[in-house]
């Protein structure tokens, strides 16, 4: 991507070719301010830039970068209307390749901020400074000033206090500069980027190649659950990152796809991700992309939206295709989507596992309640609506997919983008035995183990809690309970007590082998306080846990003395509730000894069984 | 036997003691009602073993004698019958043949030798309390017991009978309820026992609103004599712990909050607690409070903020949110008092204005914040 700039003088262009270009608002809000700026830093050539804000960009907005600068001719003539040095013609219109075009940025953001402006070209032995305040007063003067571009934007909005109403809260003007600076660090590794509110560092970036860049900026943690891709089609070349589909979050906030250098958001192409997902992924969760496209700047129109974030393909339908197929051949590779199989016969069970894992997310989206926190309360007087943080997502939910009549092909069968998965509304469950939970699926029946259910949800807990430093609950108990140990008890108690301290409990010993309990973790069932400690030694003390390490030994006894018991009776609302937890858990499927939990029963299996199939 | 009752009379009768049989027993026999008839009486009687309830009826008795029935099928055959006479004829081998002006319905009894008897409770300890008084007590202190079968004491209601005073306390060890009525005159001893919380319910069910309740105190039971019915329960006999040590006695930190608003603001925001701590998080200032919930599992997360009067230095305190609008709930006054000492000891929640002669405290542990 390492594009050699060649610098053409800054222009005013004429009107005809003015008026072609998408116009519209441009400053919006402080993260468009940032954008524009960056964009001419890279446009410049830069290899190293440096963001600097205050008061989530209301304050100060500086962008500071070692590009070609500019000379105290071209400075105020940058800040004219239509002024560019990136087109000249109708003609490069259709080859743009650089991110700005349209001269349009600086005098709009001039127009409603004070602006100071430091240059120099490399060829230059002095800068300029060039200050403006709302669009005017321009005055010049000369300095001794570093080779590239300074440009700081103070108090946007200032003059017109309407729109300066309209910001949000610093905290979430950060968030937006945040979401668009990340796509500027992973869309140009080789830049090294800097970024700090106000003296706070808060990225140094040094330039280095895209996975690296990848994990410094998304984390160590979804970076490892990352697949390569890199495919491509008659000169078109999609190359990057697509997470496994066990890697999901609840928003599109972790999706980044770039047009040649550009980021981009289109519906068609995140749609066609989804669906070389082919079913393992449940609508409104997101797979983790970064994703960069490269192809003619020919091929693709960018002068479609004044932010230019929006983009027309010429070839939208192969486009479409083509990333399916790309998404799908690499999870197949990975071998994250098993191939499809009938054994001959074989009895539920024994296929049982392999079969849960066939179709797993497949199973969470037909179990899960859509608004599961919503449940508890579930007469309430309410209408307040279970907010993500991402607006974009729920609007999609109610309006139909453009791309929804698009056939499915034979290099896609499974996909299945049904619109029941939102018209349905409750699932049912049924308790077997006070122990088994039943529910049916599309292809037959699941059955999960409430006990083992639990289990998974609390060790999981509990191992973030004590490998993560998450947040811990602890209940204080009103009448401190002092137990007197036996010997062999207070020895096991003795090696785990620091641990259960951390988890929530906090145990005092009080003399001897008395020990005194002032608080349990918030989620110890009502009813089985009295007991949970001695369960934990006796489980700790008697269950060969060979694989787990000291504190995993200590999270399963806590999980599974802790769970509900087989044996318990369950409503509706708590079935539900345990099933939306436990697919919250980043492997629901087995529990801490490795020992299933769901299993699945083929109606062809049961249609078998009943001869109504051979 | 054979008896003739008005079918709305017997309904009513068995309607009364049909809650005391157990859902789950391993005593097959306790599924029945004994149906017991004596002089001018029509006696139901249910028991779970623990809880004993008689209910009884006049009625045209034309043999005398005793059968069991099964007490939810009998339930459901009359439930669904018109206001009409029915007559009950029971053979020696127990088979039951019920008429009436619409037809007649079979069904097979047992002999009464296999039910368990009805406790014997004769005693002098005799007390007296106002039915409203009474009612009002157990609805206020029952939410607060525990189910933990282990630690049965918490399993009922501590009720103490003092000089000046008579007194209802629960908890569960997560909160407390303490109930002082002086609305009550001494009978002449002074005890302390612990009812279970099964009897209260079904005694506060079988309260009229008005009158005077007779309790009889045994060493080991209660009887609770009803208006039409007399509910008998054993008492646990064990050992309460002591309450007042754990109920600090003064506090400097002080908040006065619109009740109605603090609870169904707790309520919406702990939509968004996690379902298993169901953690809410006050951050008290001295003009408002705010109420804080998190879900990290699931990405749900709510503040509101709301008025309160508030005289010491910002604190942040954390409860499940379900122990707190359970309180909240039982508290009648427009405005509560909350006071604590940090964020790590009691909250103690009072109506910041009593009924008159009635004392109500209530208390909640937190839930502590460590990282
Ligand atoms: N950091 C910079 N370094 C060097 N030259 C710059 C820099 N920023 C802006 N310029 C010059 O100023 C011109 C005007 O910038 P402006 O951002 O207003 O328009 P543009 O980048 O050409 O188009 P667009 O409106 O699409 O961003 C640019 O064409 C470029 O020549
Ligand atoms: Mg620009």
């Amino acid at each position: 991507m390492n594009k050699q700039r060649n610098k053409i003088k800054i222009h005013v262009l004429p009107d005809t070719l003015a008026n072609k270009i998408a116009a519209g608002e441009v400053v919006e809000r402080p993260y468009s301010v940032v954008k524009e700026l960056v964009e001419n830093a890279i446009d410049a050539g830069a290899n190293r830039i440096s963001i600097i804000i205050e008061q989530g960009g209301k304050k100060l907005i500086q962008v500071i970068d070692n590009g070609y600068g500019m000379n105290g001719e071209e400075i105020p003539l940058a800040f004219a209307r239509h002024a560019t040095s990136k087109i000249k013609s109708i003609q490069d219109l259709d080859q743009i390749d650089t991110l700005g075009f349209r001269g349009e940025a600086l005098p709009s953001i001039a127009s409603v901020a004070q602006v100071e402006i430091k240059s120099r070209p490399k060829n230059e032995h002095l800068g300029t400074v060039y200050t403006l305040n709302g669009g005017k007063d321009g005055r010049l003067k000369k300095l001794a000033a570093n080779v590239g571009t300074s440009i700081s934007v103070k108090n946007l909005f200032f003059n017109t206090p309407a729109r300066r109403r309209f910001l949000k809260s610093d905290a979430s003007e950060y968030q937006k500069i945040m979401d668009v600076l990340k796509r500027f660090f992973l869309a140009y590794p080789h830049i090294h980027f800097e970024f700090y509110v106000k003296d706070r560092q808060v990225f140094n970036l040094k330039a280095t190649d895209l996975g690296q860049r990848v994990q410094s900026v998304l984390g160590q943690t979804i970076f490892k659950g990352l697949l390569p891709v890199n495919h491509s089609l008659g000169g078109i070349e999609l190359s990057g990152f697509i997470s496994r589909p066990d890697v999901i979050r609840k928003s599109r906030g972790h999706q980044f796809l770039f047009l040649n250098g550009r980021p981009i958001q289109d519906k068609s192409l995140s749609h066609a991700i989804f669906q070389g997902y082919a079913n393992l992924i449940a609508p409104g969760e997101y797979p983790v992309y970064c994703l960069f496209l490269e192809m003619e700047p020919n091929l693709v129109d960018v002068n479609v939206h004044p932010t230019k974030m929006e983009v027309r393909f010429t070839n939208e339908r192969s486009l479409y295709y083509f990333f399916i197929n790309s998404v799908h051949k690499t999870l197949s590779q990975e071998g994250v989507i098993p191939e499809f199989h009938l054994g001959p016969s074989g009895g539920a069970v024994e296929k049982t596992t392999t079969e849960a894992s066939n179709q797993p997310r497949e199973i969470i989206n037909e179990l899960r309640h859509r608004h599961s926190s919503m449940a508890r309360y579930a007469g309430a007087q309410l209408s307040l609506t279970y907010f993500s943080p991402d607006e974009e997502s729920k609007k999609e939910k109610t309006s139909p997919e453009p791309m929804q009549e698009v056939p499915p092909t034979l290099s896609n069968p499974a996909v299945d983008l049904s619109q029941d998965h939102y018209a349905r509304v409750d699932v049912q469950f049924w308790q077997i035995h006070n122990r088994y939970i039943l529910s049916e699926i599309k292809s037959g029946i699941v059955v999960i183990d409430q006990h083992v259910a639990h289990e998974r949800i609390l060790f999981e807990r509990i191992s973030k809690q004590l490998q993560k430093g998450q947040q811990v609950y602890s209940q204080k108990l009103l009448f401190p309970q002092k137990i007197t140990l036996a010997y062999d008890d207070f020895m096991i108690f003795k090696q785990i007590y620091e641990v259960l301290n951390q988890i929530g409990f906090s145990i005092k010993v009080f003399s001897g082998n008395t020990i005194v309990i002032e608080a349990m973790p918030a989620d110890v069932k009502v009813g089985r306080e009295s007991q949970i400690l001695l369960d934990i030694i006796d489980y700790y003390r008697n269950e060969p846990l060979k694989d787990f390490n000291h504190l995993e030994k200590v999270a399963a006894a806590y999980a599974c003395k802790n769970a509900i018991k087989s044996g318990e009776k369950l409503s509706q609302a708590e079935m539900q509730t345990l099933i939306d937890q436990l697919f919250a858990c980043e492997s629901p499927f087995f529990c801490p000894h490795g020992r299933p939990i769901i299993i699945t029963i083929d109606l062809e299996e049961l249609d078998r069984k009943f001869k109504r199939i051979p | 036997m054979n008896f003739t009752v008005t079918r709305n009379d017997f309904y009513k009768t068995l309607q009364k003691v049909i809650n005391v049989i157990p859902t789950k027993t391993t005593s097959e026999i306790l599924y029945n009602v004994l149906l017991l008839a004596e002089g001018n009486q029509l006696k139901i009687i249910a028991t779970d073993l623990e809880i004993t309830q008689i209910a009884w009826t006049s009625c045209q008795i034309n043999k005398e004698g005793s059968v069991i029935v099964p007490g939810k099928l009998l339930l459901d055959i009359i439930r669904e019958m018109p206001e009409i006479d029915l007559t009950f004829e029971v053979d020696s081998n127990f088979k039951i043949l019920i008429q009436s002006s619409l037809g007649e319905y079979k069904i097979s009894g047992q002999g009464k030798t296999e039910y368990p008897s009805v406790p014997l409770v004769e005693s002098d300890d005799k007390l007296s309390l106002k039915n409203s008084v009474l009612k009002r007590m157990i609805e206020k202190t029952i939410f607060a017991c525990s189910t933990d079968n282990l630690r049965p004491a918490l399993t009922g209601v501590y009720c103490q009978i003092l000089d000046e005073e008579y007194r209802m306390v629960a908890t569960d060890g997560h909160r407390l309820v303490r109930m002082i009525t002086t609305d009550y005159s001494n009978p002449g001893f002074t005890t302390d026992i612990i009812v279970p919380t099964k009897a209260l319910t079904f005694v506060a069910r079988n309260l009229p609103e008005e009158g005077v309740q007779k309790i009889v105190l045994s060493e080991n039971h209660i009887l609770f004599e009803l208006p039409g019915t007399k509910i008998y329960s054993r008492l646990i006999k064990e050992p309460y712990p002591d309450y007042e040590r754990v109920i600090p006695a003064d506090y400097n930190k002080e908040m006065i909050i619109d009740k109605t608003q603090f609870v169904s603001s707790v309520k919406r925001v702990s939509l968004f607690s996690n379902p298993m701590t169901y953690q809410v998080r006050l951050h008290l200032e001295s003009t408002q409070l705010s109420i804080h919930a998190q879900d990290i599992d699931f990405g749900g997360e709510a503040n509101e903020s709301i008025p309160c009067q508030y005289n010491s230095e910002a604190l942040d305190i954390a409860y499940n949110a379900n122990y707190l609008a359970d309180i909240l709930r039982h508290i009648d006054s427009e405005k509560i008092r909350l006071m604590v000492e940090d964020s790590d000891g009691p909250g103690i929640i009072f109506p910041t204005e009593q009924e008159e002669k009635e004392d109500i405290l209530m208390l909640i542990m937190p839930v502590r914040l460590n990282n």
